[in-house]
């Protein structure tokens, strides 16, 4: 590990932490909830009520858009990508099974599929934007090209964990991004943050667990 | 012995050291493997998260098309609730937009997360209070990254810059605080030649407003507005 001192990276976390503690116990129980919306939306769409598209949209149209945008590196192509995917959701929800998946996953098939066709239908013989020619030097994208696929797929990764991991109720949130981030160990979190060691400890694992079941989750219809 | 408790395969893959024994436990054992290797995809792809990959909200446009399609009511989904939803409570979201929309016209996607890494930790405790940091990265070839925090000296805000290795110039090293459209901004004062310094912020600054740190190679030409030759620069986490 890098043993440069950085005494403001240390202060910096004893002050989130601290601010974090704060908050800590009603963003748990705010999570938990949200996790149960989350379940009960899914089987409001089941059911095929009117009013739930609106709820599911709002919920997850974000996620879908990002994803959409990351891959384009377009607005417009993103919108209309968006707009497909909740529309296609919407005609084809008798295709999503609770059993099988979730409903963001399945929702992340759909939007894989839409990226598809447009990179397929397009062809895309303009040349690219400024913006794609940025994005294609962090995160290389063949454009129109075979391997799309897989860059799709990255991206949603990357967006799918970074949204998840905004979600994780504090201390797990600010632990996760030190670990992950500021490559500490979890003795010099605990240390940073005052929690026991064991306590870290399980919180990483649990944190990873969860990271990891979601990203299953997200790639499970595709 | 037995197999690896979980815990401690979590910490090997997020590249921690464990004792001996339980690393070469690991590399003998396909069960504790396979179980490693599923927690190492998830760390590679967190630590390849970048600023950009946050969400962002669509546009109200796209649910007006949504509601046309499928006869749903037409009253748009309401942006405040999608952002909510997502906000991680430190971020406002028109930052966060505002950011994005400030890496794409700027050329540069600047990983304010991923690029934290390799900062780290030393004993003392005894400091002024850091209120919020930036890894301020180069904008050319060449260039060493460098670090920015505001810090509470005596109730004022203080801007406090370390670079290292900024070459020598006829002209001089100004800092700024950017809004993140980049189409306002502070400027808060030149930078020593020794690489660092401490610039007083105006009191009632806000920092939400202008959260990104600036430094502009700029020439002594009686123009006192921004060159727009930045050599580095970055987004305060507050």
């Amino acid at each position: 590990m890098d043993t440069r001192g950085n005494e403001t990276n240390r202060r910096d976390a004893i002050q989130a932490a601290a601010h974090q503690r704060d908050h800590a116990s009603e963003r748990s129980i705010g999570f938990i909830m949200r996790e149960v919306a989350d379940e009960a939306l899914a089987s409001r769409f089941t059911l095929g009520d009117e009013s739930v598209l609106r709820d599911v949209y709002e919920r997850w149209s974000s996620l879908v858009f990002t994803i959409a945008l990351r891959s384009t590196g377009n607005k417009e192509d993103a919108a209309d990508i968006t707009q497909l995917v909740f529309i296609s959701a919407w005609k084809g929800k008798e295709g999503f099974d609770m059993n099988a998946g979730t409903l963001p996953g399945w929702l992340l098939g759909i939007c894989r599929r839409k990226i598809a066709d447009h990179f397929g239908s397009k062809a895309r013989k303009e040349i690219p934007t400024e913006h794609e020619a940025l994005q294609a030097a962090d995160n290389p994208f063949d454009f129109g090209l075979g391997s799309a696929g897989n860059s799709v797929d990255a991206t949603i990764d990357r967006v799918v964990l970074a949204s998840e991991l905004a979600r994780l109720g504090d201390p797990q949130k600010k632990i996760m991004e030190l670990a992950f981030f500021n490559d500490l160990t979890h003795a010099q979190i605990a240390s940073l943050l005052n929690l026991p060691l064991g306590t870290v400890k399980s919180h990483i694992r649990r944190s990873l667990d969860r990271l990891k079941n979601r990203l299953e989750a997200a790639s499970v219809a595709s | 012995m037995s197999h690896l408790d979980s815990d401690t395969i979590a910490l090997i893959a997020l590249g921690e050291q464990v004792d001996l024994q339980d690393t070469i436990h690991v590399t003998g054992c396909p069960k504790c493997q396979s179980a490693l290797d599923e927690l190492r995809a998830v760390v590679t792809t967190a630590r390849s998260i970048t600023d950009s990959d946050r969400l962002v909200a669509p546009p109200e446009s796209v649910w007006n098309g949504i509601a046309q399609a499928v006869n749903a009511p037409t009253s748009p989904a309401s942006p405040e609730s999608i952002v909510t939803e997502m906000d991680t409570a430190r971020r406002a979201p028109q930052r966060r937009a505002g950011w994005f929309a400030l890496a794409a016209s700027v050329g540069v996607v600047i990983g304010g997360l991923g690029t934290f890494a390799a900062l780290e930790l030393s004993a003392s405790n005894t400091a002024p209070a850091v209120i919020a940091q930036a890894s301020l990265e180069p904008l050319r070839d060449g260039e060493q990254p460098a670090q920015a925090t505001v810090q509470q000296i005596d109730g004022n805000d203080v801007l406090v810059v370390q670079t290292s290795g900024l070459p020598a110039t006829d002209g001089f090293y100004e800092v700024w605080l950017l809004a993140p459209d980049a189409q306002s901004m502070v400027s808060v004062g030149m930078l020593d030649t020794n690489d660092s310094g401490s610039f007083p912020l105006p009191p009632g600054m806000n920092l939400n407003q202008y959260p990104v740190v600036d430094i502009s190679l700029e020439h002594f030409d009686g123009d006192a507005s921004h060159s727009a030759d930045s050599v580095l620069r970055g987004k305060l986490e507050i």
